[in-house]
């Protein structure tokens, strides 16, 4: 399955028009015809695709991920130096997005169509429907200028380097705030509307009419026997969501300044970096497997239904 | 509600609102109450903050091709030359140079008093070891092209030096302004992938400190520099993304020195706050904008059909439109600045009558009255590419679409990624028009973009320009040294490319950077203002990073 997935990346990416050799010699009046010929060569760029293609598999077998072409690092390290900020700030939204969004479905399927339901329904939908960059954009104005109270952009401060540990953890989570804040707030509506309707489906069985019939109070119905329910697709979700988690949007990185996967990925696309590309599908083709494992397995474990067979 | 967990989630809430609390603690300190509009004594120390919406990708700097590498190694490396204030060339690493043969031969006497960041002195042999690499098939450099056309490089002595060309080649002056690499470092090295990419040693103002990936480059100034260690201690590169949060940096002083738009400019950096903190400055950028035409197109093969195209589009609407008026009308391919300029060259009036009347002699009109000219059955219409991202592109293309219509004709606009735009289009010369623009060398010759030889593809003459009266000028601009020669036949050379209209010239923008106000000793002139950057100061009672 991985061999397919980087055949068909591998064939879209060299289809795409346009070689690094463009970016980097951009109509530059002092590149000559025959430097851009070189560089051509030097890449291996004239060579047909499928030798291309057998040498990169060949090499990514021995774990070999290549140098990029914009800057000769190797891939390997462009990523690594990336994905710690980007796992931050994703695995912190989904946890505030899950402590958040269950309390949200919980209540309102328990109040369904009270004035409490609709208004959380709007709640939500405002923030998915707003667009993030905007609300970032309004944020970080009226946070960081009018107020002070926040950091314009970036993760660190300027003088990070000559700052106590405390003061660098505080300074980090300064700047995590409103990125974690814009990204968590559009992800509340699916899990929230999700959780809500997943109860709602679990509070008409008949396992719960049992439960009330034997007299256990509204609370532990609710907690106890309802949501243990509700909550199972939720670990689906979250297996599927794995690869997600070292994905970042380049739009909202860009505006806060975060040196993050969305940009790498994104950059690496426009200046058509191959070694990066490839690389980066590879390792989320990798973790889309990963995860749908993980999330079979935890199902399996964690509803009995499914391990006895139903 | 009663039950247990009412116990811990009073807790729990107030632990919440603590750690959320937490970090918004610390406010911004905004005004200190310094007068910035004090002038001071030169002193040493501080730190200049500035951005960049890309990050460098290497500081080798054959090797890089983007402007932010650029920047970085202009500060850290020196080339044999550079401009001057009046953009007139001068002596870097070099003290002198002797020109022979009419040249053809060109001698350098270099300084004897630099040294590299370690502490090596330079010579004669580093030239050679740059010189070596830039013609090296090996080295991924764009930029071997002006050297292939050496025959000869002597090392006469440590510090003399004796290149010889082909022929005369009157940019190889200017081709000198090239950064000189250190051959003791870096000459067991592989240019492409070396870690003094990121790691650089130069010989430059300033030395290499860190990199932080995609976030900063730090520098701080060269006490040993031969011209004087520079009174700024420190150059931190940020690297911020987006425009829009760059101009809100600006706002907490978070930057200090950066390129702003005409709109900033004009309307939002009028206030208080930007008068008490930062200087702006205006000057004419060096590169112009203008729609090129595709010449294999039978529409605009006629010479009378481009002229009428330039007297039906109104220029200076289109500057105060794009560029609220920070900008000038372009009259031909060189710069007001630059000394193949002909100021004689007047640009055409707006004229819409005389527009008509000679597309009518071209035969056009509209014959079937539907607003639209045509010409044997044939609509005139035409399709503009321009490429994503350029805002300013944009509003033009939109402009002259508008201003077209008045006189009958049909503009198409379609917007396309860069590489795309290139590679499929341009250089295989699937375009009808295209907007674009020039960033041009401070050596006027251009050669490369208006030469007849010059229409291969993914070569600069993509319009398909052919003139032998303009190639054999611009073959003799090439070789001869005499500026006040070279200057008449680049006037003259300016004077026909406007008359012929290959492209419709648009303008020169202005550049428009703004400083943060406690930076003394700014002087613009024809370069700008970055060319005196070493002799920059802050008064000590100004600095703000202290360290």
């Amino acid at each position: 399955m991985l061999l397919g997935i980087s055949l068909i990346s591998f064939a879209v990416i060299h289809l795409a028009p346009g070689s690094p050799v463009e970016s980097m010699t951009t109509l530059d009046p002092k590149v000559s015809f025959q430097a851009r010929e070189k560089l051509i060569a030097q890449y291996g760029l004239d060579r047909p695709v499928y030798v291309q293609y057998l040498d990169w598999v060949r090499r990514i077998v021995m774990l070999d991920f290549g140098t990029s072409y914009r800057d000769g690092q190797r891939v390997i390290v462009k990523i690594a130096e990336r994905i710690p900020v980007t796992l931050l700030i994703n695995i912190l939204s989904v946890i505030l997005i899950l402590l958040i969004a269950i309390p949200i479905g919980v209540t309102s399927a328990v109040r369904s169509n009270s004035l409490y339901d609709r208004s959380m329904t709007v709640f939500v939908f405002i923030g998915f429907a707003m667009p993030g960059f905007w609300l970032a954009l309004m944020l970080v104005s009226f946070f960081g200028i009018k107020l002070g109270w926040l950091p314009v952009q970036g993760i660190v401060s300027l003088d990070f380097d000559s700052l106590s540990f405390l003061g660098k953890t505080l300074d980090v989570s300064r700047h995590l705030v409103l990125p974690v804040f814009v990204s968590c707030f559009g992800g509340l509506a699916g899990m929230s509307r999700y959780i809500r309707n997943n109860m709602l489906e679990v509070l008409h069985k008949d396992y719960i009419r049992t439960a009330r019939a034997k007299g256990l109070d509204e609370k532990t119905v609710v907690y106890k026997h309802a949501l243990k329910n509700a909550i199972l697709p939720v670990i689906t979700i979250l297996g599927l969501s794995v690869p997600g988690l070292i994905g970042g949007s380049v739009i909202f990185e860009s505006i806060f300044g975060i040196p993050g996967m969305g940009r790498l990925f994104y950059e690496s696309v426009m200046g058509r970096d191959y070694p990066v590309i490839m690389a980066i599908l590879v390792v989320g083709a990798f973790l889309t497997l990963i995860g749908n494992l993980l999330a079979d397995i935890s199902y399996s474990l964690a509803d009995p239904r499914i391990r006895y067979g139903k | 509600m009663q039950s247990s967990h009412n116990n811990y989630i009073r807790p729990l809430i107030y632990i919440a609102a603590f750690l959320f609390a937490l970090p918004l603690s610390g406010c911004a300190i905004r005004d200190k109450g310094i007068d910035y509009s004090q002038d001071g004594a030169p002193d040493y120390g501080d730190a200049i903050v500035t951005a960049s919406i890309a990050d460098a990708t290497t500081l080798i700097p054959i090797v890089a091709s983007d402007s932010a590498s650029h920047e970085i190694c202009a500060l850290i490396y020196n080339g044999l030359i550079r401009y001057d204030k009046d953009l007139n060339i001068t002596g870097e690493l070099a003290r002198s140079w002797d020109i022979k043969e009419e040249g053809r031969i060109i001698v350098f006497h270099l300084r004897d008093d630099v040294k590299w960041h370690d502490g090596m002195p330079f010579t004669a042999e580093d030239v050679f070891f740059t010189y070596q690499k830039l013609i090296d098939p090996d080295v991924r450099t764009p930029y071997g092209g002006d050297f292939k056309k050496i025959e000869s490089f002597e090392i006469i002595d440590p510090y003399t030096i004796k290149i010889t060309y082909k022929e005369p080649f009157a940019p190889a002056l200017s081709s000198w302004g090239m950064l000189i690499m250190p051959k003791h470092i870096l000459e067991i090295e592989d240019l492409n992938t070396t870690k003094y990419g990121r790691s650089p040693i130069g010989t430059g103002p300033y030395k290499f400190v860190r990199w932080k990936s995609g976030q900063r480059i730090d520098l701080k100034a060269n006490e040993g520099y031969f011209d004087g260690k520079p009174y700024i201690d420190r150059y931190i590169y940020r690297i911020i993304p987006d425009t829009a949060t760059m101009f809100l940096e600006l706002q907490v002083e978070g930057v200090d020195f950066m390129g702003i738009a005409p709109l900033q400019y004009k309307r939002q950096t009028e206030n208080e706050f930007f008068k008490k903190h930062y200087n702006k400055f205006r000057y004419p950028s060096f590169g112009y904008t203008y729609l090129g035409y595709n010449l294999l197109n039978d529409k605009f093969k006629d010479k009378r059909v481009r002229k009428a195209l330039n007297l039906a589009v109104d220029k200076q609407e289109l500057i105060d439109g794009v560029l609220m008026g920070l900008g000038r009308i372009c009259t031909g391919p060189f710069v007001p600045e630059s000394w193949a300029f002909d100021e004689k060259v007047m640009p055409d009036p707006y004229d819409l009558h005389a527009a008509k009347e000679l597309l009518l002699e071209a035969g056009w009109s509209d014959s079937d009255g539907d607003g639209v000219i045509d010409k044997a059955g044939l609509p005139f219409e035409f399709t503009v590419l321009i490429n994503q991202g350029n805002d300013s592109r944009k509003y033009a293309a939109e402009i002259i679409q508008h201003q077209l219509s008045r006189i009958g004709i049909k503009v198409k606009i379609q917007v396309m990624e860069w590489s795309v735009l290139l590679t499929e289009f341009i250089n295989k010369k699937r375009f009808e028009a295209i907007l674009m623009g020039w960033g041009l060398s401070r050596d006027p010759d251009c050669y490369d973009i208006w030469h007849s030889s010059k229409t291969r593809e993914g070569e600069f003459n993509f319009i398909s320009y052919q003139n032998k009266q303009v190639d054999s000028l611009l073959e003799q601009g090439r070789r001869i040294f005499d500026q006040e020669k070279r200057a008449d036949i680049y006037h003259k050379i300016h004077a026909m490319l406007y008359d012929e209209q290959p492209y419709m010239f648009l303008w020169v923008a202005d550049s428009l950077p703004i400083v943060h106000k406690r930076f003394k000793g700014i002087e613009p002139a024809a370069a700008g203002i970055g060319y005196n950057f070493t002799k920059w100061y802050v008064p000590a009672q100004q600095q703000k990073y202290r360290r």
